[in-house]
C-alpha cells in the first residue's frame, strides 16, 4: 500500500531501555506494558519525543488506563517541534493483542485533532500548504514469541482506515 | 448567555456594527460568569468573542487587501484561520457562523503567490499549563488539553526552557507568516506578483459579496515567448528552468487560466 512501509527487523523493549538508560524502577512497567510510547529522535542528542506526545500519551492513558506507558524517565522528557504542518505521532511499541484496540483508538485521536472542514478542492486551486491534512506514525507490533514487525505510515489522514485494516492484515499474515 | 449571544451575533453583518464595544462587553460577561465559575456560559461568551474576533479581522483583511497591503492581510488571515480552528474544535456547532468567512480565506490564501516558507525546529524541555499553572508531566497530566476552554478560559502551553535546534525551508509550514522573502541593503524586499489578488480587488466590492474561481490548463506556442532563454524561469510557473521543464512538451508551454465569478460554489 501506497505511503506504507513494512521493516521486519525492529529494536526489543530491551534495547530501547538500554538506549534511553532508564531507571531501574520504570523497568518493569515498560517492559509489561501493553501500548509503549518509544522516542522518535535517536540520531541526534539529546533523545526527545515528537511533539503532542503529552496529549496523545495522556488519550491513551484515558482510554487504556495503566497499559501505556512511555519509555523515558520522568526528568529526561524532552519534546521536539518540528518544521512543517503534519500530526507526527511518534514511535509505539504493541503487544499483538492491543493491536485492533490501538489501532481504533488511534482512529479517534486522529479524528479530533482533524475536526476541521476541508476547503472543497472544487472550489480551490490546491497550493501545497493546502493540501489535505497528513500524518506520520511507526507502530512496531511484537508477540510472545520474539516476532517484530514495524510499520511506518506517512501520508493522509483520511487514507488512515484503509492503513489501519492493512496493517491488521499484514500482521496476521504469519 | 445563549439568548445574549444570538442577539448580538443577529447584528453581526450590520455595517455599522460597533466591534470594539461589542467585543469588550461579551468580554465582561465572560470574566463574570469565570469569576462566578458558570462554566458553560463562560464557554459560550468565549465562542462569541471568537466568534466577533473572527468576523472583525476579516472585514480588517479585507480591508488591508484594498490596500494592497498583501503580507499583511496574509498574517490576518492566518490568525483567522487558526481562530476558525480552535472555535470549531470546542463548538463544533459553528461551521455554519464561520463557514463563508473559512471559504473565502482558504479561496485568497490560494491565489497568494508565496510558495516558500521558513520554519523552526525547536526542542522543547519544560512547559505549564495555562489553565492551571502545572509543569507539564508525561505521566501525572493535569487534565486541561492545549486548544480546549475551560471555564472560558482557552488552555495554551506555556514554554518555560526551549532551544532553537535549526531553521528549514518548508512548502506546507507550521506558522504561514513565514514567507521567505528576499533582503537587500535597505531590508526586506517583496520580490513576489500579486497579479490574481489584484485582478480580485478590482471587483470584491464587499467583504461579504461572495465569489469564487475556477482554473483550466491551456498550452501556448514557445513563439510567444521570444526572450526565453534555457536558464530563465519556466512561465508556466512550476519554478523549474524553462530547459528542464515546458521547452520539452510537445504541447507548447503550459499555462494556467483563472475565471472568476459572483456568488458560492455550493458546498457542503
Amino acid at each position: 500500500m501506497k505511503n506504507l512501509e513494512i521493516i521486519n527487523a525492529a529494536r526489543s523493549r530491551e534495547e530501547w531501555i538500554k538506549m534511553v538508560e532508564l531507571s531501574e524502577g520504570m523497568k518493569g512497567a515498560v517492559l509489561s506494558a501493553d501500548i509503549l510510547v518509544v522516542p522518535s529522535m535517536m540520531s541526534k542528542q539529546p533523545i526527545a519525543f515528537m511533539s503532542g506526545t503529552t496529549e496523545l500519551f495522556a488519550y491513551l492513558q484515558s482510554q487504556v488506563g495503566d497499559r501505556v506507558e512511555i519509555c523515558i524517565d520522568e526528568d529526561n522528557y524532552v519534546e521536539m517541534e518540528l518544521n512543517s504542518r503534519k500530526i507526527r505521532l511518534g514511535k509505539i511499541v504493541l503487544k499483538d493483542i492491543a493491536l485492533p484496540l490501538f489501532l481504533s483508538i488511534l482512529g479517534g485521536y486522529l479524528a479530533n485533532q482533524c475536526n476541521r472542514p476541508a476547503v472543497p478542492d472544487a472550489v480551490i486551486e490546491v497550493q501545497e500548504f493546502q493540501k489535505p491534512v497528513e500524518v506520520e506514525f511507526s507502530i512496531t507490533v511484537e508477540d510472545s514469541t520474539g516476532r517484530r514487525k514495524e510499520f511506518k505510515y506517512n501520508g493522509p489522514v483520511a487514507d488512515y482506515k484503509e492503513v489501519s485494516n492493512e496493517i491488521l492484515k499484514l500482521w496476521n499474515e504469519k | 448567555m445563549k439568548n445574549k449571544a444570538s442577539k448580538i451575533l443577529k447584528h453581526i453583518l450590520d455595517k455599522d456594527f460597533d466591534f470594539n464595544t461589542v467585543i469588550m462587553e461579551v468580554d465582561e460577561l465572560r470574566l463574570a460568569y469565570r469569576k462566578k465559575g458558570e462554566e458553560e456560559n463562560a464557554n459560550i461568551a468565549w465562542a462569541t468573542k471568537s466568534l466577533l474576533c473572527i468576523h472583525e479581522d476579516f472585514r480588517s483583511a479585507y480591508s488591508l487587501l484594498q490596500d494592497k497591503k498583501f503580507y499583511e492581510a496574509w498574517c490576518l488571515m492566518e490568525k483567522i484561520e487558526i481562530a476558525i480552528g480552535f472555535l470549531l474544535r470546542n463548538c463544533p456547532g459553528s461551521w455554519n457562523a464561520v463557514k463563508y468567512i473559512s471559504l473565502m480565506v482558504g479561496q485568497l490564501q490560494s491565489l497568494y503567490p508565496y510558495k516558500v516558507f521558513m520554519s523552526t525546529e525547536i526542542l522543547i524541555k519544560e512547559r505549564t499549563c495555562s489553565i492551571c499553572g502545572k509543569k507539564r508531566m508525561i505521566r501525572q497530566h493535569c487534565g486541561h488539553f492545549p486548544g480546549c476552554v475551560y471555564n472560558g478560559e482557552m488552555c495554551c502551553d506555556i514554554v518555560q526552557a526551549a532551544t532553537l535546534e535549526g531553521v528549514s525551508f518548508v512548502f506546507d509550514p507550521e506558522h504561514k507568516y513565514a514567507v521567505a522573502f528576499l533582503s537587500d541593503e535597505n531590508g526586506r524586499t517583496d520580490q513576489y506578483n500579486y497579479m490574481l489578488l489584484e485582478e480580485v480587488i478590482k471587483f470584491w466590492k464587499d467583504p461579504f459579496m461572495p465569489w469564487h474561481y475556477t482554473t483550466k490548463h491551456i498550452h501556448k506556442s514557445p513563439d510567444e515567448f521570444p526572450d526565453l532563454t534555457d536558464e530563465a524561469a519556466c512561465p508556466c510557473g512550476s519554478g523549474k528552468k524553462y530547459g528542464e521543464c515546458c521547452k520539452n512538451d510537445p504541447e507548447g508551454v503550459k499555462h494556467v487560466v483563472y475565471t472568476f465569478g459572483l456568488g458560492l460554489v455550493n458546498v457542503e
